[in-house]
């Protein structure tokens, strides 16, 4: 991974952060690692607790950032998503998985989309 | 709401068997966990599809569809279900579940029906099954739009929902009267000039339920015949309409025609499946013996069909019903026909005919013969040549006697057994095969015997001895007869009910010499083998 695509993740998730923040949601964790890989974001809103998939572009020449969220990576996080109830022992909380699609121009200008309940599992 | 916070919605809905629907109970559970639907208790394929379907269909009625943990069963669990009539009921419990419904909608009703992804309703094949379940455990019915059946005026009620919507305001509506079309076919036996015997054949097969072959070259109106016997055949009383739109029900087959009365009439081409002549499938389909329950299968070109094909017809000709035994479970379907077949006397068609010569070799016709195999010969009481008609004859078209007359006839043979039966029924009685039968899935529909006026080719044995009332004379003619055309003990019976259903039409109630002779004379096979 060349360092300018790490730089524009690191950026769109702290873009992420403040976003979710200003919509009220508490932050729990950022890039929580475990054996099934790593979740950008987890948050609190309301009732639930949130995992989200940052997903960050420069341009859509390769197409819409949460295209690239595909089954794979869905699978990952139902995964990360039980590893961490169990290491939280959260066994009844209730989950959701969001994916927050963000275009960065290279004039800065930040394009957002907020894919509430995006995926659930067995589909 | 239950301790553990799960909460729970319960729908009563019903899988497809056979010709029966058998209740399920579809139980949504809605809780904390990792998002998802999942679906147990046997599902196959279409029912695991639900979910997407559920899912979209939800969502575009307006209803609030979030990931959630959700379990949906389907009780009892150890029941295999199959096909899309799950989708309606599974939307409808997670509907209570969530509480965006009122659970009276649900209540004592039997829910089924398949989603559309903007949330519309639609009928699933087998609506006649279910009315009748839910008839059965006195619950009303919720399907998508669809014609009103024969049980839904019996049905507590049948509400008919169009889209997912309507429940918010619990406006439903009852479903719309099938608009009769009127099938007119201008079919009638005046169209054939001539040719009596094969219409008195065609007649005395109708009036008594027999089955019959015809033998006679191309052109000769074997088809043409056949095709005009359901313009003689009697009405289907109540009960047999029920029994027989059900079949047409499960399969997803128009019933309109037989709830008027119409028997069946079903004419597979000879390039017929196994499975597509006795049942089959996965889920287990009727074939066409069932379709042609209660009324005629039309087999033309007989010795066409597949042997294997034909040899499958013995056991329904008997029993008059089908049982398909599969690895998990054996069904039932009821297949009590009438076999009307055709054939030619050989491969070239014109053995034995007076104005034109066989080309075919006798080892060649023996063979084209045998293909229809003697056990199921032996099955077909009538057998009846028929003979291409003089130029004359063809232009006399629509002069022959016509379906009326011969409609007239059967009638008469029926009211008069009928009463026949009601008179001797306390002490012969004289009962329709089918009434032994145990096993079959409408064994519950009552006083068969009272339906069963033209059941004269099933009638058995001493029951049907005792019906011929044979004097001494008829007896020992009957014996001469049997010992000079070496007729076998299913030969002699098939004659004495054909004989009886003769008599019938006269309306006598003793079965004379005239009526034997006549009956004698188209067990065909049998004089052709002495002859030979």
């Amino acid at each position: 991974m060349t360092k300018k695509r790490k730089t524009l993740g690191k950026r769109g998730e702290d873009v992420a952060c403040i976003y979710l923040a200003n919509e009220g949601a508490e932050i729990v964790e950022r890039n929580w690692h475990c054996q099934a890989g790593e979740a950008d974001v987890i948050a609190r809103d309301g009732e639930d607790l949130v995992f989200i998939e940052v997903k960050t572009r420069s341009s859509v020449a390769a197409g819409f950032p949460e295209e690239a969220v595909g089954h794979k990576k869905r699978r990952r996080y139902e995964q990360i998503a039980m590893e961490y109830l169990f290491s939280h022992d959260l066994p009844s909380a209730r989950i959701r998985f969001d994916v927050l699609a963000l275009m960065i121009s290279e004039k800065g200008q930040i394009f957002l989309k907020h894919h509430k309940d995006a995926f659930g599992v067995c589909e | 709401m239950a301790i553990s916070g799960n909460k729970v919605g319960f729908v009563a809905t019903a899988t497809i068997s056979g010709v029966d629907a058998t209740p399920v109970m579809a139980e949504v559970s809605v809780g904390s966990g990792l998002p998802g639907i999942h679906i147990v208790g046997m599902p196959d394929t279409a029912v695991q599809e639900a979910k997407q379907r559920v899912r979209q269909a939800l969502k575009a009625a307006k209803f609030e569809m979030r990931n959630r943990f959700v379990v949906v069963n389907l009780a009892p669990a150890s029941l295999r279900k199959s096909g899309s009539g799950f989708d309606l009921p599974i939307a409808l419990a997670y509907l209570v579940a969530t509480g965006q419904i009122n659970a009276e909608h649900v209540k004592n009703r039997l829910c089924v029906g398949e989603l559309s992804l903007d949330g519309s309703v639609k009928a699933v094949p087998g609506q006649l099954a279910y009315e009748r379940v839910a008839h059965q455990n006195n619950w009303g019915l919720m399907t998508g739009p669809a014609m009103s059946g024969a049980y839904s005026n019996q049905c507590q009620e049948h509400i008919c929902l169009e889209h997912l919507a309507q429940l918010r305001s619990g406006d439903f509506i009852p479903p719309a009267q099938g608009e009769q079309i009127p099938s007119f076919e201008h079919l009638d036996f005046s169209d054939i000039a001539a040719s009596d015997l094969p219409k008195r054949a065609l007649q005395i097969a109708a009036a008594g339920s027999h089955n019959l072959l015809m033998i006679g070259p191309p052109g000769s109106g074997k088809s043409m015949m056949a095709s005009r016997l359901p313009t003689i055949l009697p009405h289907l009383s109540e009960d047999e309409r029920v029994e027989s739109a059900l079949i047409h029900s499960v399969a997803g087959l128009p019933f309109d025609d037989i709830l008027e009365g119409k028997r069946p009439f079903r004419a597979p081409h000879h390039g017929a499946s196994r499975a597509g002549i006795v049942g089959g499938g996965n889920p287990i389909q009727p074939g066409e013996v069932s379709f042609a329950h209660n009324g005629v299968l039309f087999l033309d070109e007989l010795p066409e069909f597949a042997p294997a094909v034909l040899q499958l017809l013995r056991q329904p000709l008997e029993q008059r019903s089908v049982s398909l035994a599969r690895a998990h479970g054996t069904v039932t379907f009821p297949a009590n026909f009438m076999l009307v077949a055709a054939s030619n006397p050989c491969p070239c068609g014109y053995y034995n005919d007076p104005k034109r010569s066989c080309s075919c070799t006798p080892t060649q016709i023996a063979r084209y013969q045998g293909r229809i195999g003697g056990p199921l010969m032996d099955r077909i009481e009538i057998i009846v040549d028929v003979w291409r008609s003089d130029p004359g004859n063809v232009l006399d078209t629509g002069k022959g006697t016509s379906s009326a007359q011969l409609h007239e006839g059967v009638l008469k043979a029926q009211a008069f057994a009928a009463w026949r039966r009601a008179k001797d029924g306390s002490k012969t009685s004289i009962t329709p095969r089918r009434n032994l039968e145990s096993s079959t899935s409408l064994s519950d529909v009552k006083n068969q015997s009272d339906l069963g006026v033209n059941t004269n080719g099933i009638n058995k044995g001493a029951a049907l001895l005792a019906a011929c009332k044979l004097g001494a004379k008829e007896r020992s003619f009957l014996e001469i007869m049997a010992e000079r055309y070496q007729l076998s003990g299913r030969g002699i019976m098939c004659t004495l009910s054909v004989s009886r259903t003769i008599a019938d039409m006269e309306e006598s109630e003793k079965v004379n010499k005239d009526h034997l002779l006549e009956a004698v004379s188209f067990r065909k096979k049998d004089l052709e083998e002495v002859r030979n």
